[in-house]
């Protein structure tokens, strides 16, 4: 019986916690063009140590190269972090609409 | 003695590197008609201090405990003695781009530790079409 516990105990440290720390969106155009997406992860931190946020600087870059001539608009800007004991992980995913 | 050195040195080098902590990430409406006449800025306006309440709590809980009662509410990172940071984010952007004519803008907020030394932080970065364009 208390195999399961450790095993449940286990499973649920590796499946870590997930917490949203922002989410921003702007003006959403009338008609939706080709839906462009563009993620930046900073990797596995370990207590969340870290001296620089660079990973998220070619985030806009990575949105441009794919509407390239035109307008990217309607971006939902999801920033969130995935926690295990003792480790953690940031994630931002922008999506939007490319109007050619 | 050895462990003690190891311990030490770790401690330095942790505290060196700084503990960064993300608060906020967004991203602008991108207008991407003007490639070739596109650069690129940054700004960054940084407010530092010594952590106070880092401070005093290493010595007293229950002062640290009266620090946090004087700020109170919902907040981003540590309270900071003035109000006025981050009010002159848009003269900034002038600077970077005097055409004012700005895209692409990525907004971060994020705060770093060393200690009882912390800075809080906002980084704009983005496209400025040039003037002529």
């Amino acid at each position: 019986m208390s195999r399961y516990f450790l095993f449940a105990g286990l499973f649920s440290l590796l499946s870590g916690c997930v917490s949203l720390q922002s989410v921003s969106v702007t003006s959403i155009p009338m008609s939706s063009g080709k839906s462009v997406e563009a993620t930046a992860e900073s990797g596995l931190l370990f207590l969340g140590i870290r001296g620089n946020s660079t990973y998220v600087d070619d985030l806009v870059k990575d949105l441009r190269k794919q509407c390239e001539g035109g307008t990217v608009t309607g971006i939902l800007t999801k920033f969130e972090g995935k926690s295990w004991p003792l480790f953690i992980k940031y994630k931002v995913t922008a999506k939007g609409d490319c109007n050619l | 003695m050895r462990g003690f050195t190891t311990s030490a040195l770790l401690a330095v080098a942790i505290g060196a590197t700084g503990c960064l902590t993300p608060f906020h990430v967004s991203v602008g409406d991108i207008d991407n008609t003007h490639q070739d006449t596109m650069r690129h800025f940054s700004v960054e306006i940084v407010a530092g201090g010594l952590d106070e309440n880092a401070f005093v709590g290493y010595f007293s809980d229950s002062l640290d405990s009266l620090l946090y009662a004087f700020s109170q509410g919902p907040r981003t990172g540590r309270p900071l003695r003035k109000s006025s940071i981050g009010g002159s984010l848009v003269e900034e952007i002038y600077k970077k781009c005097p055409s004012g004519r700005v895209t692409g803008l990525m907004t971060v907020r994020e705060s770093k530790s060393f200690y009882f030394y912390r800075t809080e932080t906002v980084r704009v970065s983005g496209y400025c079409i040039l003037e002529d364009s």
